[in-house]
């Protein structure tokens, strides 16, 4: 169920409705049936796999606030998590690798390998996985996790973090200590109207009007239709497919933000104008930060992090950055991608002394965002030509189109919708400079609703086509 | 109680009652969109708005929703789909009263599968009632196309073949190097359904087949098709009209640059003039 269809817009009234008129005790239960609703609307053979991965986290996080033997609890049940993650994302993988594995027609092994990904795998084994680890370790989850009065409390608990429809099928990523804590009775009065109402509408606008319409322009990188454009084309067009991921993630995570602030929930911000970034680990605080503060947290810290020397924590950043890559999917772009980030990590800490990096002069900032931008836009090739063939064949007509003549007025719907993005970003850049003299920037004052009312108004005038978001394909 | 949602709702009713007024009041007639989804639904919506009979309605793929509107002869309707299907056309004509006088379908690529919720959009009882109602409603009225159309109106597009058209025309024969699948005849059922329900209700329908850069025009995928369609729409039972004419120029291979494609649009013409079509 798409959070731009009419069918989830009358399923959140429906759910809105009942949770606020039920007795604060039978809210979570509420909930947790609704996300599974909601998750099997689709596909309702998919909703046993959720169970059954919530199952694991019920008793294996029990057992390890409760067991003989925690470590051992924990490093089971995180493993029966990855090994879920692993098969599902990668039994494919392992299809075409080795296709004698597919010669036979039918068969059990047939049957397994082509078991397509499961939507929303790769956040709720997350989601998993920290509660593990966040029980093992002294905190307000595993006090949360040992105080639930029994069982049964334990595992409703368990199952609306790991379900929770706003944040189910791409996030944010929420900790469990995060979440925890949150878990409890509820009132329509408590509602943060303007919070949400600011979070939804920013975050249709990003993702209706931006996004969705920005996909019919960048639609054209695909193989083969990219050999017809200009040089300059292809670089609007990843310009383009830039600001979209960009519109449609942060627009994904603002909804689920909004819609969690309806129902009482604060999930954690997911990106923090990430093309503002002056240096590459800036971008990895800003861009999906639930998933880059969970790698660091849950894999990059426990590795070593910075603490072992310049090689150990070289390698340290291309495992992680390499493992966050592949985490997207089954495809060697996604490695090759996440070693590129890697790269730039490690080219940034070699060079991190220079004056370069120390000047705080207004051109070498912005050549700074601008080089961030470049590497990062590059990287996103990769994301939309999963064949490495397809991104290399594009990278070459890049430098060899210069002499076909440039379509202006696709430069032209390009730059009008990438606009807006910028803008976004400008706009935290004032209230970024406002605050440091002790102001309110105009856009978080007098003008805020008159903003919001423009971007409502754009999303019911301007929508682009519904797509799905790209996200969900993780 | 909350502080910013009235503002926002007042500012959103105030903008959209504006622009309700505006489109009243100038009444564009756009028919242009940057993306050819959206282009394809404007077809679609002004075809079944529009009320009157229609003496011919064309259905089929991009390369006949890409010749230039004014090419066809006057009250022509094209209902072709650029990435879609002639079905989602047709069945919008099959869902629309009055029927047309006449129904040409470009057969070059007749097997997509039709786009139900296209078809629903346009053609449902609830979104015309609302397009009706409410102008800013209509996809043809969406900022960006009137945007994009008064664009096109300063500044015509001259197209022309790009430069490294050899290496386009070499992938798109990689393409038709292919004889089609095994499903195509099955996928060609609906199509064949509601050509002959055409049939039976006194509407002529007439096939034709857009003409594309000669490397491509006898390669297994056009020579396979046209096989497939002598079974399932013989040229002794079903009308066929020829685009004559060689040397087209197209601007990939398959889809003619403007000039070419207003003299396929004026040939097409007169063969279903002459063809009492």
């Amino acid at each position: 169920m798409l959070f731009t269809s009419s069918a989830f817009f009358a399923f959140l009234a429906a759910v809105f409705a009942i949770y606020y008129l039920l007795p604060g005790r039978w809210q979570s239960c509420w909930l947790i049936t609704a996300s599974l609703f909601f998750y099997a609307f689709d596909n309702p053979r998919l909703l046993a796999l959720l169970l059954a991965v919530a199952a694991v986290d019920v008793v294996f996080s029990r057992q390890v606030v409760r067991g003989r033997n925690p470590r051992a609890w924990a490093a089971a049940g995180v493993a029966i998590n990855l090994g879920v993650l692993a098969f599902f994302k990668y039994n494919r993988l392992l299809g075409i690798t080795f296709p004698s594995l597919l010669s036979a027609q039918s068969g059990p092994v047939h049957t397994l390998l082509l078991l397509p990904l499961p939507i929303g795998i790769s956040f709720y084994t997350f989601h998993g996985i920290s509660l593990l680890l966040d029980t093992f370790r002294p905190g307000p989850a595993r006090d949360d996790v040992s105080s639930a009065r029994g069982f049964g409390e334990h595992a409703k608990n368990t199952l609306l973090y790991v379900s929770f429809f706003p944040q189910l099928i791409a996030g944010p990523i929420v900790k469990a200590h995060q979440f925890y804590p949150q878990i409890g009775a509820k009132r329509f009065g408590d509602i943060d109207w303007d919070k949400a109402a600011s979070a939804l509408i920013v975050g249709y606008f990003l993702k209706v009007v931006i996004a969705d319409n920005l996909s019919q322009q960048t639609f054209w990188i695909a193989y083969p239709y990219f050999q017809g454009y200009s040089s300059l084309n292809l670089v609007v067009f990843l310009i383009g497919y830039s600001a979209q991921i960009f519109a449609d993630f942060a627009g994904y995570s603002l909804i689920a933000i909004g819609l969690a602030r309806l129902f009482g929930y604060q999930l954690p911000i997911n990106f923090n104008f990430p093309y503002i970034a002056e240096t590459f680990s800036e971008f990895w605080t800003r861009w999906h930060i639930s998933l880059s503060s969970w790698l660091r947290e849950y894999l990059y810290y426990p590795l070593g992090g910075n603490r072992k020397g310049t090689a150990r924590t070289t390698l340290n950043l291309m495992t992680v950055m390499t493992l966050g890559g592949l985490w997207h999917g089954a495809a060697w772009s996604y490695a090759i991608w996440g070693f590129w980030h890697g790269a730039a990590l490690v080219g940034e800490r070699a060079t991190r002394g220079t004056r370069f990096y120390a000047s705080r002069h207004w051109a070498i900032r912005a050549v700074r965002m601008a080089l961030v931008f470049a590497v990062v836009t590059a990287g996103w090739l990769l994301f939309k030509l999963p064949h490495v063939s397809d991104a290399a064949a594009f990278a070459v007509a890049l430098y060899s189109n210069t002499g076909l003549r440039t379509a202006r007025s696709t430069v032209f719907i390009v730059a009008i919708y990438v606009l807006p993005v910028a803008l976004y970003h400008a706009h935290y850049l004032m209230r970024r400079r406002a605050q440091a003299r002790g102001a309110v920037a105009v856009l978080d004052g007098a003008a805020k609703p008159v903003v919001l009312g423009l971007l409502l108004s754009a999303i019911a005038l301007n929508p682009g086509p519904p797509q799905s978001f790209i996200y969900f394909q993780f | 109680m909350p502080n910013l949602l009235p503002r926002i709702f007042v500012t959103a009713l105030i903008v959209l009652g504006v622009y309700e007024a505006v489109l009243r009041i100038a009444a564009p007639n756009v028919n242009s969109s940057p993306d050819q989804y959206t282009a394809n639904a404007i077809r679609l919506e002004s075809y079944v708005d529009g009320g009157a009979r229609a003496p011919a309605v064309i259905v089929g793929s991009s390369l006949s929703a890409r010749i230039p509107p004014d090419a066809w002869p006057q009250g022509w309707r094209v209902l072709s789909q650029a990435d879609g299907s002639a079905l989602t056309g047709l069945s919008v004509v099959a869902a629309t009263h009055p029927l047309p006088a006449r129904v040409l379908i470009e057969a070059n690529f007749l097997d997509s599968g039709a786009n139900p919720s296209d078809i629903e959009n346009a053609t449902g009882a609830v979104p015309r009632r609302l397009r009706a109602a409410l102008w800013l409603t209509r996809r043809a009225f969406r900022p960006m196309n009137i945007i994009v159309w008064a664009l096109r109106r300063l500044n015509p597009s001259d197209e022309a073949a790009p430069a490294n058209f050899p290496k386009i025309l070499k992938l798109q024969q990689n393409g038709f190097a292919k004889a089609p699948d095994a499903g195509t005849r099955s996928r060609l059922l609906p199509v064949k359904a509601l050509v002959d329900q055409f049939r039976q209700e006194g509407v002529p329908v007439a096939f034709f087949e857009m003409p594309v850069d000669a490397s491509l025009g006898n390669m297994p995928f056009a020579s396979g098709r046209r096989a497939l369609y002598e079974t399932l729409f013989p040229k002794s039972t079903y009308c066929w009209l020829p685009i004559a004419g060689t040397n087209w120029r197209t601007v990939d291979g398959i889809h003619l640059l403007a000039r070419d494609g207003r003299k396929a649009a004026g040939t097409l013409a007169a063969a279903a003039c002459e063809g009492g079509v």
